[in-house]
């Protein structure tokens, strides 16, 4: 029987509740004049929150899959990878980003999420590792594509939500997920 | 002979008396303003303007533009470019504001009011703009010392000339449409100074300039306070003024669905082609 994906599931639950209640969203939210008077959690907690209900529900969507199949699979550090891509693609978009005010959205996570499960994949995998490395090499083809092109690749996010879709997380997310999937390969036994 | 060289004496002395009486025993003053007042509320013909609350579009885009002055000369172009870019980056490092543009000094009309401003938001496509004016007053007086002006050495080495300037820099912040002054930031400076009567001219230039300087550097400072403290003000009076968050201010992580379904596809394809599926 496989063991309930524990940390997947706290992650989707506490971006409901983030999103859905208002005090959490005001305090987790990556709100830039908040980080400089020394509110450094919103650098990593910015990503657990979301401006709409449609906004949480498509990251939940790209995000729960790749969850589960990371804690099926027996990749033990796949919580530490989310935390430290969550803090690092915050610290981008403070140095990175100065002009944007407010950040939400788990997007980046989500990409940080398969560039962990997929360098991790090719390190175990050694006979199919081209299926992994095919999948690696199209998340890369997809956020350098949408950065380049300065939105996201198929549509763009809702116009209700009164937000600018970021590709630069997408592309921040999938580099720092998979640097930390060769990472953390290296480190574990067989 | 003899009674020449007395009279060879006297008529030197008379002439480095005759040169020297010009520049002893007279003070002097020197004014050079711009007014926001008067370029913007001079036409008292015109009904008055009555703020309304400001619809602030954020991110802003903001220009900053001097006020003209009666003597535009006092600020060349140069220079105030120089000062409008040290407002420049003030603004610049606030997350709200996301384009700042220059407006060139001939592009303002003495007494020019909304009117003209009107005009410069249509040119730039800006509706916040910060008016810098100016008023330095420069005291020239002659100290103790003034008095070895009755010697020709004197008027050349002797830094009897005391130069005093005033000067005041402003920047008041409007919102075009509703005319009305979200906050203002000044910067006073004193500088004192000494001169010869033969470089008293080139003195008072440089102390000018130093003095629009260290204004410029106390004013920066200064606009820094005032625009967090209109922050906070803007948060406590809601009803004061109305801020509408575009789009590009908020920046969002957002899957669209069908990046969403490729993730999955090639999650399952790589597991269902590979040898272990969801098994570790």
């Amino acid at each position: 029987m496989r063991r309930l994906p524990v940390f997947t599931l706290a992650v989707a639950l506490l971006a409901a509740l983030a999103t859905f209640w208002p005090p959490a969203f005001a305090f987790l939210v990556y709100d830039r004049a908040a980080v400089q008077g020394g509110q450094w959690w919103r650098l990593a907690t910015g990503h657990l929150v979301h401006y709409s209900a449609t906004h949480l529900f498509i990251n939940l969507l790209a995000f729960l899959p790749v969850g589960l199949v990371a804690l099926w699979r027996g990749h033990r550090r796949f919580p530490l990878a989310l935390l430290v891509s969550a803090l690092i693609v915050g610290i981008g978009f403070y140095f990175l980003m100065p002009k944007m005010a407010f950040y939400a959205g788990l997007s980046g996570i989500v990409n940080a999420a398969y560039g962990f499960l997929f360098v991790s994949e090719i390190y175990r995998e050694k006979g199919k590792s081209w299926l992994w490395g095919a999948a690696l090499g199209i998340l890369f083809l997809k956020s350098t594509l949408e950065f380049l092109l300065g939105g996201t690749f198929f549509v763009g996010a809702p116009e209700t939500d009164n937000f600018v879709a970021l590709p630069a997380a997408h592309l921040m997310g999938a580099v720092v997920g998979s640097i930390f999937g060769h990472w953390a390969r290296k480190r574990e036994p067989g | 002979m003899t009674k020449r060289i007395p009279a060879t004496v006297f008529l030197i002395a008379a002439a480095l008396l005759l040169t020297s009486c010009q520049t002893i025993g007279y003070g002097s003053k020197q004014h050079n303003n711009s007014s926001v007042v008067e370029y913007l509320y001079s036409d008292r013909k015109a009904p008055p303007q009555v703020p309304s609350i400001p619809n602030l579009t954020l991110p802003l885009k903001v220009a900053i533009a001097f006020v003209p002055g009666r003597d535009n000369s006092i600020l060349d172009e140069p220079f105030r470019m120089e000062l409008a870019d040290r407002v420049a980056r003030e603004f610049e490092t606030q997350p709200f504001v996301k384009e700042i543009q220059r407006i060139p000094g001939s592009y303002l009309t003495p007494k020019g009011g909304f009117e003209n401003l009107d005009q410069v938001r249509t040119m730039y496509g800006t509706d916040v703009v910060a008016l810098i004016s100016y008023d330095q007053v420069q005291h020239t007086d002659e100290g103790m010392l003034s008095v070895l002006y009755w010697t020709l050495v004197g008027l050349y080495v002797v830094n009897g000339e005391k130069n005093d300037t005033s000067t005041m820099l402003d920047a008041a912040v409007f919102d075009i449409p509703s005319r009305k002054m979200l906050f203002r930031a000044p910067g006073i400076s004193h500088v004192k100074g000494e001169a010869t009567p033969i470089n008293l001219s080139e003195k008072r230039r440089l102390d000018s300039r130093k003095g629009f300087e260290e204004a410029a550097g106390l004013m920066t400072g200064n606009l820094k306070k005032e625009l967090d403290a209109f922050k906070e003000k803007v948060k406590k009076q809601p009803e004061q003024y109305k801020v509408i968050q575009s789009s590009e201010y908020r920046g969002g992580g957002a899957t669209d669905l069908p990046s969403a379904f490729l993730l999955l596809a090639l999650t399952g394809f790589a597991l269902l082609c590979g040898k272990r599926g969801l098994r570790a």
